[in-house]
């Protein structure tokens, strides 16, 4: 089987399994980092506002 | 220009913690991509991908909707429903499934395969003959995997396989001419054995049972299958639950030979046994008037 072969072979079905794999990654791996932190807050919606 | 190497400095440790501990998530999504990828692949094709696209859809659809709205129970229950979607997947592809871990127990590093080179011609002879007189036919030839299940409803015969034996066992109002004959090696096995009927839904309604017999067993197992319809005299030959119609015997025996006569490579031993082995000498006077000659 040649490298062309392996790559081009269901194409669009190799980048949508990638596509997919890396929502659910990031779904899953959010989750955790929230079901661990669940207070934490990104910096930028915790920071005071500026004085005058 | 000191505060601009401080601020690329700072924004370099980000960068470089992701180079550094960046191979876990992208070894993950590699994983997880590969899983899926194989999954799709199997289920494309298979009579359980429209409740499989069905499922997703649905879930998917509820999922992002309890999410938008936060609502809660729901997103609890889909969370719980998930756990039972393992047991509903074992379920709709049990055949599948079935098949692919008898394959995986029967990979043929550990089997030799037999040569089926005279069972090739004894099935084309006896399907040809039987197609012209319009004498319906199936005909398993078992594999790797063993058809157990399809033995036990059926006849023991045990005899060498011929065409004419094949044609007899067919030959209508004989006692065992219904059902399907399982050829092992190079004996008919069994006869009048029950196939597992194919579940599938996009089966055209003109199919009888024999056809869907033949897929539906080419769906358990790795057999293949051959059919000669009773109605029309048509050839087919159903393997890994596809079935293919309307096929001569030029077309069959190529198929057949480019499955069961699988070309090994030589093992290594045996290759330098034949390499080592002293040339063939003509025995006898015919040999000797040759040699003088």
């Amino acid at each position: 089987m040649s490298l062309r072969h392996l790559v081009l072979h269901n194409f669009w079905l190799k980048i949508f399994s990638i596509a997919l794999g890396t929502i659910i990654w990031m779904a899953i791996h959010f989750s955790i980092e929230h079901d661990l932190y669940p207070n934490f807050q990104p910096r930028s919606a915790t920071a005071e506002p500026a004085g005058p | 220009m000191h505060d601009l190497i401080h601020y690329i400095n700072e924004g370099w440790q980000p960068v470089q913690q992701i180079i550094s501990e960046g191979w876990r998530p992208v070894l993950e999504i590699a994983i997880l991509s590969v899983g899926i990828y194989f999954s799709l692949n199997f289920v494309r094709g298979t009579r359980g991908a429209p409740v499989v696209y069905g499922f997703v859809l649905v879930l998917l659809c509820f999922t992002v909707l309890a999410e938008a709205l936060r609502l809660e129970v729901l997103i609890w229950l889909l969370r719980s429903f998930v756990a039972f979607a393992a047991v509903a997947v074992l379920i709709i592809f049990q055949p599948e499934l079935r098949r692919i871990l008898a394959e995986l127990g029967t990979h043929p590093l550990f089997n030799a395969n037999r040569d089926q080179r005279e069972n090739i011609e004894v099935i084309i002879q006896t399907v040809e003959r039987l197609a012209d007189v319009r004498i319906g036919a199936l005909i398993a030839i078992e594999q790797s995997i063993q058809l157990q299940e399809a033995t036990e409803s059926g006849l023991l015969v045990d005899c060498e396989a011929t065409p004419e034996m094949l044609e007899t066992i067919f030959f209508p109002n004989n006692a065992i001419h219904d059902g399907g004959v399982i050829i092992k090696g190079d004996r008919i096995a069994y006869a009048a054995c029950i196939f597992p009927l194919s579940q599938r839904q996009d089966l055209a309604a003109s199919l009888g049972t024999r056809h869907r017999a033949a897929i539906g067993l080419s769906e358990q197992t790795d057999a293949v299958v051959v059919v000669v319809s009773e109605e029309t005299g048509s050839i087919s030959h159903a393997y890994k639950g596809q079935l293919v119609r309307g096929e001569t015997g030029e077309q069959l025996r190529a198929f057949l030979s480019s499955i069961l006569l699988k070309p090994g490579k030589p093992h290594r031993m045996l290759k330098w046994l034949q390499h080592r082995a002293p040339e063939p000498v003509p025995a006898g006077p015919a040999a000797a008037k040759l040699e003088n000659k």
